[in-house]
């Protein structure tokens, strides 16, 4: 039985539309254009135990509202969900306990205390023994490497040991189901490799079901197997990371560079050249037909320097399924 | 019967646990912890003074002697310290839904109305509690009641005033949740000071029938400070006190009915 289940889900919110200026203000205090968003339309998808599943989608697709919509925090206009065999939004007790929520945008933690101190109360607010907590708060501090900042007031600590802070404080209860929302904004690279780290180790250890939204394609290439791609309120792909190349990147880049300069036109018989700055000339080529193709240039007369077969990242391809422009590119 | 025990258990340990942090939080700023104290004391004896004042020119106001009005403002000054001490989180609602930080409220397993009450509490505001004894003592002497008598009447004014104290909480509860649909509810927090204040002076000034009936029904004023005065300084109707507990448990459960209506409304923020 899967641990998340979503069904036919929509989220709509109403808006208030105004126009600018000061008679619009003052007209709008008793008459505005009432709109309404749908920020979630007709996603369903199932996520099993211990997975680790990447949420990924341009600014306004959807991600978080769907997430809150999975901590209970939103109610949906239409559609179900069941998280742990409940109902979210019922807010029951024994739900609540076995599930957390990390914004990486908010604090959750007391500004002007030691993290010690929100961690005391969360242990009283998740009614965690003593023994429980003991372990579990040791065994985080190790994996985090924090001792030395327990003690030190919120307010002066780093982003990152903050971050840390806030993953121990949403832990100590040692929840089934962990619900990240970009954990990883506005750290350094060397904090994002420890935040990714950690998240990694505690999935495998704890076999903790993890669903993680990210802008950075790097917590979703090291962290996540499956996607699920929302844009504009609609999943758009749900599946392996792997899968996800293969279908929406089906080719692979050619570069060939050279010992002297090279006219353009003696290349173009080889295909659509997609980068060429005289030295360096780049193919956009189907993966089976990739081989063959550059055999078919370091057999040619060209004065070849070196020669490169790259994947098309990972960053490119969801770029390009956010523009949605893999239609227009002509492959050979 | 042994879950409601538990989850009493909890809320008062969990409140402890709160006031202790807040009490920390505001001593690591000693400078800002004395001067706040400072100003709440002296806003509370601004009181007294006016009611000084008033006295300079009247022999009674409405009926009510000098130490017997004392006896009001005590309960007033008592009311508005524990809403401070105790319940200061009620003003952060409007913060709290204007940045979405109301959503950390929803997921943890605790009584949200509960958490929402008390997540922060204004330590310096027990200083007005202690005012408000002491006044309240002051008041006393000046009295003539003594022996059993007095103990008794005490005994009344403590009950009364603590049906004062959860009545204006509801009353409070009711206003700030008004923010749900209005999100921006800044305003909000001058209406409930307002009716607070309001019940500083007996509800006999207000002369006119249909005021007074406002203020023992739709918006009991009545029953904050006054009810448990005229229990400790004069003889009022018996039906006062029967009154007074069926206010209390009215507007308690209809504020939590409506604050869980409210929160319903809750559309969280944008990240």
């Amino acid at each position: 039985m899967p641990v998340i289940e979503v069904k036919n889900l929509f989220k709509n919110y109403p808006y208030h539309k105004r126009q600018p200026g000061l008679k619009a203000a003052f007209r709008a205090l008793f008459r505005r254009e009432k709109l309404e968003a749908e920020a979630v339309k007709n996603i369903s998808f199932r996520i099993e135990e211990g997975e680790l599943v990447g949420f990924l989608g341009p600014n306004g697709a959807g991600k978080t509202t769907t997430l809150k919509m999975l901590a209970g925090i939103l109610h949906p206009t239409v559609g179900e969900i069941s998280v742990l065999g409940f109902t979210p939004w019922d807010r029951k007790k024994d739900y609540q306990r076995q599930f957390s929520l990390v914004m990486g945008q908010k604090n959750q933690l007391w500004w002007d205390l030691p993290p010690l101190e929100s961690f005391l109360l969360n242990k009283a607010i998740y009614e965690v023994s003593n023994d429980s907590f003991e372990a579990t708060l040791n065994e985080l501090v190790g994996l985090l490497d924090v001792k030395d900042i327990l003690n030190v007031p919120v307010r002066k600590l780093s982003l990152g040991q903050r971050m840390k802070c806030e993953l121990i404080a949403a832990l100590l209860h040692a929840p089934k189901v962990l619900f990240l929302d970009e954990p990883t904004i506005g750290l350094d690279v060397v904090a994002q490799k420890n935040i990714r780290d950690f998240i990694k180790k505690y999935n495998q250890l704890n076999k903790t079901t993890i669903i993680l939204t990210s802008h950075y394609m790097e917590d979703i290439k090291e962290l996540c197997r499956r996607v699920i791609i929302i844009d504009q309120g609609r999943i758009i792909y749900d599946g392996k990371l792997d899968d996800l190349i293969k279908k929406y990147a089906p080719y692979k880049e050619l570069k060939i560079i050279f010992d002297e300069k090279i006219d353009r036109a003696r290349l173009e018989n080889f295909g659509e050249i997609t980068d060429f700055d005289g030295f360096s000339a780049t193919w956009q080529l189907e993966r089976r037909n990739i081989k063959a193709k550059a055999a078919e240039i370091l057999a040619s007369d060209l004065p070849i320097d070196d020669i490169l077969i790259n994947e098309i990242g990972i960053d490119r391809v969801i770029r390009r399924i956010f523009k949605n422009s893999y239609n227009n590119t002509k492959i050979k | 019967m042994k879950r409601s025990v538990s989850n009493l258990k909890r809320a008062i340990l969990l409140w402890r646990k709160n006031a202790q942090v807040r009490l920390m939080a505001r001593m690591a700023y000693p400078g800002n912890f004395f001067i706040l104290t400072a100003s709440v004391i002296a806003h509370m004896v601004l009181n007294i003074v006016f009611m000084n004042v008033i006295f300079n020119f009247v022999s009674d106001f409405s009926g009510w002697t000098y130490r017997e009005a004392l006896v009001i403002i005590a309960g007033y000054m008592i009311i508005d310290g524990i809403n401070w001490a105790l319940f200061a989180s009620l003003t952060g609602i409007t913060r709290n839904i204007v940045n979405g930080d109301m959503d950390f409220a929803l997921v943890k397993p605790i009584d949200t109305q509960l958490y929402v009450s008390i997540y922060r509490a204004d330590p310096e505001d027990w200083s007005r509690v202690v005012l408000g004894v002491a006044v309240l003592i002051y008041a006393i002497a000046g009295l003539n009641i003594s022996g059993w008598a007095l103990f008794m009447k005490l005994l009344l004014y403590s009950v009364l005033l603590l049906c004062g104290i959860v009545i204006f909480y509801s009353i409070n509860l009711i206003i700030k949740s008004i923010s749900f649909w209005t999100i921006q509810g800044w305003g909000l927090q001058a209406v409930t000071e307002s009716i607070l204040y309001a019940s500083r002076f007996p509800t006999a000034i207000f002369a006119h029938k249909f005021v007074r009936i406002i203020f023992y029904t739709v918006l009991p004023i009545a029953f904050l400070a006054t009810v448990p005065a005229e229990f400790l300084a004069k003889t009022p109707s018996p039906y006062l006190l029967s009154g007074s507990l069926a206010v209390t448990v009215v507007f308690f459960y209809v504020s939590r009915k409506f604050f869980y209506f409210a929160l319903s409304r809750y559309a969280s923020a944008s990240s």
